[in-house]
């Protein structure tokens, strides 16, 4: 064991690793894809970890692999556990047979740009186990513990972080190198009644099945003592479910708490890190012992609603104070302020106005958009769509241009605001025809990029392809994952794929899904890419345009420059256009002229291409 | 609890993770205990981040802090130093690098960026302690902008006893070996922009 700063992601990826797992499977999403990408640069010994295509494919390969007896991992944020429950459902009825961990992470508060979706829910839904930690500490010992449970009930168990978890770092023992997994005998099952579907008899009976697995599961928690309980010494004070992350800042809060005259002693705590199912057991004694009882719990109100049943199934009667009978909100997530204002409120203290509000002091400042890096080559796609739109003689609020997740969304920002919207994986394309469908009859055009293409993209195109509904559906192919971190995914150039996998390519794949009107361009060439446009938009049927070119943080990192651009001083009217059409963070206002930072620049020279005054010169290297 | 609660914020780009992850390494070499959250957002793309980091003699249990409860901002950039002002205990000390990276509301003309010394008169009418440095200036001289993060904890060093080799050995952590020697003397240089000041 070794003491060292990890982050609640790589916790849980070597609570994984101690655990004896074998098959690591995930698709990239904030804030769970370090865990991933942890394991891949380690390469443990004698386990299998991939990036997959999307998050179904991944936890089906975790599913296949538990099924023949090996313990696996995979791994997502909330969005892609909505793409893998289709199968996750049916799999919860088939049970698996090695431990089968899913790691889902959730981000309250929206640090990513997302829905505040809580994926607590869904653990409800599936009847499956799920483990919720605190701490990186509690995340490396749980996501042990999920493996035994899993192994132990024949369920695959849950493992669900929030941001403030798996990005927060903390200091602790973990054993960095474990011994690789056991050797254990591939199982090849036939079983009919398990692993199919096959009949209402069947699949009542699997659901009976399941619904033994999580009652199995309550038993296993508590023999493994997950949850804490600490009653207060006097009984008919205020009892505390603390779920997750909440449990730092009640222990914070305590110190508040006993300055405003609440003693913590006289409060009695359940730390619950077991979501689903509730330890009924401890709630009876809490009940039995509290006059009221206070819920922490972010987003949903669903322990406060269980909560309110088990008190209606046990006759309690006290207060309990949360979401529906409290002061918390369903938005956003907890601190300090929050847990001391709930006890406050349950106790019925009053706290001073301004307590934990912060300083009054004048904060604001101009909101900093996010906007594409330096050389990024979308910029090169969206200044040239929003030309050909004026070209084609429409208003920019005429065509509607449908977005996608990942960097490519970022054409809805200044100076662009290009795009119009943003729904899910792969949704631009579905979103776009539906627009046609009801009848519009301006040109509509869906944008996506490569890896979102690959993930869910593809049936979309298929079925424009199929009803020949036409749009024009801009790639962005910048070859990486790259909002989440450059992630390696099915297109990224060959050199960067490991021995023995094969690359697809985007250009070959595409007129092979019976696209007749294919064009691939350089956005970095703002010229013909525009034409290129022009052309495409003005065009009937389905139309797929490829604009290509790598990720320049990436070719940044590789040292790779593609011009020397410099502004010629005595030409530059300081109009200041190149700044406003192109939003580059590497141009700045200069005494005399614009003044380009070389240590930004990669010399894509989209500036200079947009300079009225010719004043910026480009010179090719190499 | 005693903690010493630090935020470092600044804008994508400029190296503010690393920082924080310097500043936990020293924490747990001086024999704090330690913690810390990046809130990255979108974080190479030009936004605001924040990290808060946490030193204690005793368990640290939330690795986030609320709003007035920092009490010492290491801020990259001017602006962002007033952004997560309402962080800060009046009695607090802020070290603000004097760069400024426009946002792209202020590059189109649809915002003033405010000046120096209003940025400055607003920190200082907030908090007790402030201290601007050059850390870009300081950093070009070495050649690189990318040591602004190793200038701006040798800066914040100062006001603490842990000696320069626990500092070094902290950086050495995180820098790749390549480019350790030039990040090791932007230390050194952004310790001695803070000699003339008392603390």
């Amino acid at each position: 064991m070794q003491r060292k700063i990890v982050s609640g992601n790589e916790a849980l990826a070597l609570g994984a690793l101690r655990a004896g797992v074998k098959v690591v499977a995930g698709y990239p999403g904030t804030p769970s894809s370090e865990a991933v990408a942890f394991l891949l640069a380690k390469k443990p010994e004698g386990v299998h970890v991939e990036w997959s295509a999307n998050e179904k494919v991944a936890l089906e390969i975790a599913a296949g692999a538990a099924w023949a007896g090996q313990r696996s991992l995979t791994t997502m944020k909330m969005s892609g556990l909505n793409v893998a429950y289709d199968s996750l459902i049916s799999i919860a009825y088939s049970g698996v047979n090695g431990g089968m961990v899913v790691y889902v992470a959730d981000d309250p508060g929206v640090s990513a740009g997302m829905a505040e979706q809580d994926s607590r829910g869904f653990a409800l839904m599936a009847d499956l186990p799920m483990l919720e930690p605190a701490t990186p500490a509690e995340t490396y010992r749980l996501s042990q513990a999920a493996f035994e449970l899993s192994q132990r009930t024949g369920s695959p168990v849950f493992l669900r972080l929030v941001t403030a978890v798996a990005h927060s770092h903390a200091a602790l023992e973990v054993e960095e190198d474990p011994p690789p997994p056991p050797e254990l005998p591939i199982l090849l099952e036939r079983d009919i009644q398990r692993y199919t579907k096959a009949g209402a008899a069947i699949c009542m009976a699997q659901h009976r099945d399941l619904i033994a697995r999580l009652e199995k599961a309550e038993e296993v928690i508590g023999e493994m003592g997950l949850n804490q309980l600490t009653l207060a010494q006097e009984a008919g004070g205020l009892g505390i479910i603390a779920c997750g992350a909440t449990a730092v800042y009640l222990e914070e809060g305590f110190e508040r708490l006993a300055k405003l005259g609440v003693s913590p002693e006289s409060l009695s705590v359940l730390r619950l890190s077991s979501v689903h199912p509730l330890p009924r057991q401890e709630v009876a004694r809490l009940f039995a012992h509290c006059s009221a009882l206070l819920v922490l719990e972010e987003l949903e109100p669903l322990v406060e609603r269980e909560l309110i049943v088990e008190a209606r199934r046990l006759g309690y009667a006290g207060r309990i104070v949360g979401k529906l009978d409290g002061p918390f909100s369903r938005i956003g997530e907890y601190g300090l302020r929050e847990v001391v204002e709930g006890v406050a409120a349950a106790v019925g203290l009053s706290l001073p106005k301004d307590l934990l509000r912060g300083l009054a002091a004048e904060g604001q400042a101009a909101a900093r958009p996010i906007t594409v890096c330096a050389g990024c080559p979308h910029r090169g796609t969206y200044l040239a769509l929003n030309r050909a739109i004026r070209l084609l003689k429409f208003k920019k609020d005429e065509v509607m241009v449908t977005g996608d997740i990942g960097c490519t969304i970022l054409g809805m920002n200044p100076p662009f605001h290009t795009v119009w919207n943003e729904v899910s994986m792969g949704a631009s394309l579905g979103i776009a025809q539906g627009y046609l469908a009801a009848g519009l009859k301006t040109p509509v055009i869906a944008t996506i990029g490569d890896s979102t293409f690959f993930h869910a993209g593809l049936p979309a195109l298929i079925n424009a392809v199929q009803h020949q509904a036409p749009l024009t559906l801009i790639i962005l192919d910048n070859g990486w994952t790259a909002m989440t971190g450059m992630q390696v995914n099915p297109g990224t150039a060959e050199a960067f794929q490991r021995e023995g996998w094969q690359r697809l390519d985007l250009a070959a794949l595409v007129p092979a899904m019976g696209v007749q009107q294919f064009f691939q361009v350089d956005p970095y060439d703002l010229k013909t890419t525009t034409e290129t446009m022009v052309q495409a938009i003005a065009l009937p049927g389905v139309k797929v345009i490829l604009a290509r070119r790598e990720c320049s943080i990436q070719s940044k990192r590789r040292g790779l420059r593609f011009r020397r651009v410099r502004v010629l001083e005595e030409k530059c009217t300081l109009c200041k256009l190149c700044i406003t059409t192109t939003g580059c963070p590497a141009l700045s206002i200069g005494e005399k002229a614009v003044v380009i930072d070389p240590a930004v620049c990669v010399g894509c020279s989209l500036c200079a291409q947009v300079c009225p005054a010719k004043a910026i010169e480009k010179e090719e290297i190499g | 609890m005693n903690a010493i609660n630090f935020l470092v914020c600044g804008v994508g780009g400029q190296g503010t993770v690393v920082a924080s992850d310097i500043l936990s390494n020293v924490g747990l070499a001086s024999g704090y205990e330690v913690k810390k959250s990046d809130v990255l957002g979108l974080a190479q793309r030009g936004g605001s981040v924040i990290s808060h980091i946490r030193w204690s003699n005793q368990a640290v249990h939330a690795p986030m802090v609320g709003l007035g409860e920092i009490d010492y901002m290491l801020a990259f950039e001017r602006l962002e130093a007033v952004r997560r002002l309402p962080y800060m205990k009046p009695e607090g000390t802020v070290i603000v690098n004097a760069q400024e990276i426009h946002p792209i509301a202020v590059t189109t003309g649809q915002m003033a960026y405010p000046s120096p010394s209003q940025i400055l008169a607003t920190l200082q009418a907030n908090v007790a302690h402030v201290y601007e440095v050059n850390a870009l200036a300081t950093a070009l001289t070495f050649g690189s902008s990318r040591t602004v993060n190793t200038v701006l904890l040798g800066a914040i060093s100062h006001f603490f006893p842990a000696s320069a080799s626990i500092w070094e050995e902290a950086i050495s952590q995180v820098i790749r070996p390549k480019l350790l020697e030039l990040n090791i003397k932007a230390f050194h240089a952004g310790r001695a922009l803070m000699e003339g000041d008392s603390q």
